[in-house]
């Protein structure tokens, strides 16, 4: 404690030099003058500590027993700091660190979510900040508990959530609520159709009345499997299920200019940076940043982070723009050919449910400015879709398919 | 005569002397630590012998390695190998 006392009150190391310096001892203690850590260094020689306020009155009560007092060195916290006064820059630093420490910590500076899986972390974000909790929020503002039932109601996905501040570190903690399957349909009783027309070779009933059989040949919307199950006394209305797989043909024609624009970069390109503190953005440039020319813009980000991986919401953003301009430039029927074959692929898998294209015969023409494709593929195509069967409010079910080959439907018709 | 009344006074009362007169206190803490209060200055000092004056007298610490750790108005702490100590 005596040492905390002195460090602040700042102390000084005296040498007492005289023929009886002991007698100046006796007068400092007799002056109420607070000394320590005497050492004799010889006869004629002692030195101590004693606080740097009682500095001068030592030297005078020294001189006055015919010493002489000798300032040896300074200690404390003034000693230490003193130099501070002439390095302003050290100084504003000091401040500003300690500033950090005991003033930043009380706001938020980085907002960390947890737990979401099917929720987008800005989504939580923005709900967050219609409760005003946000980059550079008040630490002390913000009260867990309520922030929880507000952010309950926000979002009916959450099943729990739990808000923790560490210093400038918000920790949101959830849990979402178990929603139905959106892939399930939600209709009860249904049949299967067929979406194309094709050949048959492999039919997999899961639930329902099999009507068709591999190896037949269907029409698209002739019904494959009913959704009512005929079971001589009684008729079950269930929704039918079925993997069905088909040969079909898809046929087109595909149309593209002869020719293309190309991008040609001009070998001009700037460089723009901008610091993102929080929310705000400090451009680093000059001018407005908003180009009329063709320009790429390739934007890459540096995130200040902590070595633990805690981010700091200090973004410095580099947009990288490369100027180009737009050329015509006459396609030849190779590459012409190849980006008609291209899209057409893409096209046939995209409008089947599921399958492949087995195989494609295609014939690429010139028609003045234009390349036309005509393609037929030859594919295996998984055609069972379901067509739901609704149900009037007096208990008959509407009549919504022409013929599901069922006793019910014939003895309805 | 007086020191005798104080000394019977204090007695009575139960009230250590040197709380209200300048009766010197000695307080030897093992053989390191010496602290003697209400003194009346350093009389001698050297590595082998401390002479500290008191009322009537002196107290006289002698051993090896002393040396005067801290001294104010009341009190002196004397720190060394401590051999003996002497009233005079």
């Amino acid at each position: 404690m005596y040492e905390l006392i002195n460090y602040f009150r700042g102390y000084v190391r005296l040498r007492i030099t005289g023929a009886a310096p002991e007698k100046c001892l006796n007068a400092l203690s007799q002056e109420g003058i607070a000394f320590w850590g005497i050492i004799k260094e010889d006869d004629l020689h002692y030195s101590l500590f004693s606080y740097t306020a009682d500095a001068a009155m030592v030297n005078r009560l020294a001189m006055k027993e015919f010493c002489s007092c000798e300032l040896l060195a300074h200690f404390g916290f003034r000693a230490a700091f003193r130099g501070l006064r002439k390095r302003p820059v050290l100084l504003l630093g000091l401040l500003l660190a300690l500033t950090a420490t005991f003033v930043l910590q009380g706001f938020v500076w980085t907002i960390q979510v947890e737990g979401n899986t099917t929720l987008h972390e800005q989504e939580i974000l923005r709900a967050l900040k219609t409760l005003d909790i946000a980059v550079g929020t008040w630490g002390a503002n913000i009260n867990s508990e309520r922030t929880k039932n507000q952010m309950l109601n926000l979002v009916p996905e959450l099943q729990w959530i739990a808000v923790n501040r560490t210093g400038g570190y918000l920790q949101v903690l959830l849990h979402e609520r178990a929603m139905p399957d959106k892939d399930e349909d939600p209709y009860q009783f249904a049949n299967v159709i067929a979406a194309r027309d094709g050949v048959l070779t492999e039919v997999s009933v899961l639930e329902g009345m099999k009507l068709c059989a591999a190896g037949q040949t269907v029409r698209k919307g002739q019904l494959l499997v009913s959704g009512y199950e005929d079971y001589g006394q009684m008729t079950r209305v269930v929704r039918a299920s079925a993997e069905i797989y088909a040969t079909t043909w898809h046929t087109g024609t595909l149309v593209m200019p002869s020719q293309a624009m190309e991008k040609v970069y001009t070998g001009e390109q700037w460089t723009q940076k901008t610091l993102l503190i929080g929310e705000k953005r400090i451009n680093l440039y000059g001018n407005s940043g908003i180009y009329t020319d063709n320009c790429d813009k390739i934007i890459s980000t540096r995130v200040l982070s902590l070595p633990g991986g805690y981010d700091f919401p200090i973004v410095l953003e580099t947009a990288v723009y490369r100027q180009y301009r737009l050329v015509p430039r006459e396609l030849s029927p190779l590459i012409a050919q190849e980006q008609l074959e291209t899209a057409w692929e893409r096209l046939t898998v995209s409008a089947m449910i599921a399958g492949e294209i087995q195989s494609t015969e295609a014939s690429v023409i010139r028609s003045g400015e234009l390349y036309v494709l005509n393609a037929n593929s030859t594919c295996k195509e998984m055609i069972a879709r379901a067509m739901p069967i609704t149900i009037a409010d007096d208990g008959a079910v509407a009549k919504e398919n022409t013929n599901d080959g069922t006793d019910y439907q014939r003895r309805e018709n | 005569m007086k020191e005798k009344l104080i000394d019977d006074l204090a007695g009575k009362l139960s009230i250590p002397a040197e709380s209200f007169a300048s009766v010197p206190l000695t307080e030897l803490r093992g053989k390191r630590n010496v602290c003697v209060e209400n003194h009346g200055g350093i009389m001698e000092y050297t590595d082998e012998r401390v002479k500290v004056a008191v009322r009537r007298g002196a107290i006289c610490v002698i051993g090896s390695d002393l040396c005067i750790e801290r001294m104010t108005r009341r009190r002196v702490e004397i720190r060394g190998n401590i051999r003996a100590l002497e009233l005079e």
